[in-house]
């Protein structure tokens, strides 16, 4: 039989076409064109350990650095709200630094540090971590320039003064943590920024001082007319850090919203305490004490009203003993903890009172703690030490889990010691 | 044996047990809808991943082979042990899986283990790519994932700066 011929112009090239178009037409996703949704693009981002890498991430491009953005500003936000029993060092967040010894509420003498350099620019967030600190004084902090290491070295063409009433009023919103550093500051002051700052989550100070007694009854009677609503104020706030400050701010903040708290931490070296009693904390589930003086322990004790800490889960308590007068005992300490017994899981304690620790456990008249599972003293001595204390607490702590102890060595490495500083 | 036919984007048919399939979360889905609403319970399922070419749902169902007869882990595993899905499923076999692909093709595989919901190969897959970007310099980034700078204006200059302090702190 002959085989047929195909022809060029024949049924069978249409045919062909008919097929190759039929083939177009199936539905084919394209391929990876780079891009991926933001749920797993974030699901893959989320797994860079490495900050610096995320950071770069941001330069990839705009997509990658929205991402990147947010998760380094959820990454920060869970670092600083993690529960940390031990002391902890000033952060400094992308901050605005004012030249003058006195803050002024006009902001006129401010300078800024990178991020905010461009403030005025419509589209974008100048905090890149949602964060900001405003610091009060240029000068040194932990043996650096502050000036040096936060102020931009290069002063560009499109460098200008921030308007920082307009960062308030632009970027307020985004702002989650947010910290006030070695400023001479009152409360009206405080109250004017937080107003905008609803989203706020973690709130701290360090070194604040106070104003002229003078200055501060002006500011009284308008607070006082201000009538501040502090459900209003920040709604949010759940971690408040308190970190060498004269009492007053520290006063009004814990009135405006102790009852919403879940985290506070109190570095605190002056008298007199706050006024913890007039506080009530129901939500509060971490508190971290650290005194400088036996006395400040001892008026914490009178004025913490247990029955208003009724969620109490995380307790550290820590002493700065070398050299400065009369040590807390432990047993001080654990009266004071047990008080809190129906809901604490984790104590740490940090007074430099091991031995005697070993010489007074097991002691009946300090209760049982029956849900702490974990446990950390500090500086205990010696390893037999250890080893006694271990089988003795066994009395006390019934359903102890983990019990971490700290040599001489983790101690000094672990904790910043305090400067030497004083209110003017 | 149960049997599913699953069928890819450009019409490729894959024959499958269906407990195989059922580790898929979309296609155990599937199945069951396909079960609720058929008349005939000897009928064999069919379903269309319209979005997932042969390659790709060839090599979905490799991994699924492979791993049919592993422990479904918790999805919160991670948070559990602090280690990773990935750092706690990866075996050899992963690795020797892997190590072929370019970057497209493992970027495609996790478009659809997301889309079939097969958690451990989104995982596994998601750790070579962050391994891939960890470390690498911005423009290494850009080239392994085809990307084009898209700033407008003064942007990059602005990020690159923020970087720079930022890091620095």
């Amino acid at each position: 039989m002959e085989k047929p011929v195909e022809s060029s112009k024949g049924p069978t090239r249409w045919l062909k076409i008919l097929q190759q178009k039929i083939e177009r037409l199936t539905l084919n996703p394209p391929r990876f064109n780079g891009r991926i949704p933001p749920e797993l693009q974030e699901f893959i981002l989320e797994k860079v350990n490495d900050d610096a890498t995320l950071w770069r991430c941001r330069l990839v491009c705009s997509y990658w650095n929205q991402i990147a953005s947010s998760l380094l500003a959820k990454r920060q936000l869970d670092n600083r709200t993690k529960w940390n029993p031990r002391l902890s060092n000033i952060f400094l967040s992308p901050c605005v630094i004012s030249q003058s010894k006195r803050w002024n509420i006009s902001y006129s003498s401010f300078k800024a540090s990178l991020p905010l350099r461009y403030l005025d620019d419509e589209s974008s967030n100048p905090l890149p971590t949602n964060s900001l600190t405003i610091s009060g004084k240029s000068g040194t902090w932990n043996g650096e320039d502050l000036d040096k290491k936060y102020m931009p070295s290069a002063k560009g063409p499109s460098w200008k003064q921030p308007d920082v009433e307009k960062l308030f009023t632009k970027c307020g919103i985004f702002i989650t943590t947010f910290s006030l550093h070695n400023l001479e500051i009152t409360e009206l002051e405080i109250s004017e920024i937080l107003e905008k700052l609803p989203n706020l989550v973690l709130l701290s100070f360090s070194f604040l001082e106070p104003q002229s007694p003078r200055k501060r009854h002006k500011e009284e009677l308008q607070l006082e007319e201000w009538k501040v609503n502090p459900v209003k104020l920040c709604p949010n706030l759940t971690h408040v850090k308190l970190k060498y400050c004269t009492p007053e701010p520290i006063f009004w903040l814990l009135r405006l919203c102790a009852n919403t708290l879940i985290s506070l931490d109190i570095e605190y070296c002056f008298d007199p305490i706050p006024p913890l009693r007039l506080s009530s904390f129901k939500e509060l589930r971490e508190l971290k004490i650290c005194v400088l003086y036996r006395s400040a322990f001892t008026e914490i004790l009178s004025k913490f009203v247990v029955n208003d800490v009724p969620l109490l889960r995380n307790l550290s308590i820590i002493m700065y003993t070398e050299g400065i007068g009369a040590p807390v005992l432990t047993e001080e300490v654990l009266s004071f903890a047990h008080a809190f017994r129906d809901t604490l899981n984790y104590l740490y304690f940090d007074v430099h009172e091991s031995d005697m620790l070993v010489k007074l456990l097991p002691r009946r008249s300090w209760g049982i703690f029956p849900l702490v599972t974990e446990l950390v003293i500090s500086n205990p001595g010696s390893k037999w030490i250890v080893t006694k204390l271990k089988k003795k607490l066994e009395l006390n702590f019934p359903k102890l889990e983990s019990l971490q102890f700290h040599s001489d060595c983790e101690w000094h490495h672990s904790r910043v010691k305090p400067e030497p500083w004083h209110p003017r | 044996m149960a049997l599913v036919r699953v069928i890819s984007s450009d019409g490729a048919a894959f024959l499958v047990s269906q407990r195989l399939a059922k580790r898929s979360g979309k296609l155990k889905t599937e199945i069951e809808t396909f079960r609720k609403s058929s008349d005939n319970s000897e009928a064999q399922p069919e379903i269309r991943i319209v979005t997932i070419r042969a390659e790709i749902l060839r090599l979905v169902l490799q991994w699924l082979q492979q791993h049919q007869n592993d422990p479904v882990l918790p999805a919160n595993q991670n948070e559990q042990d602090g280690r990773g899905d990935a750092e706690m499923g990866q075996s050899q076999w992963d690795r020797d899986f892997l190590a072929p692909m370019d970057l497209g093709i493992v970027m495609e595989l996790i478009l659809a283990a997301n889309h079939l919901e097969v958690k451990g190969l989104l995982d596994i897959t998601c750790k070579l790519v962050e391994s891939k970007i960890t470390g690498r310099t911005v423009d290494e980034i850009r080239t392994a994932f085809k990307l084009k700078s898209d700033f407008k204006g003064n942007e990059e200059e602005q990020t690159r700066l923020e970087n720079r302090w930022c890091v620095e702190n």
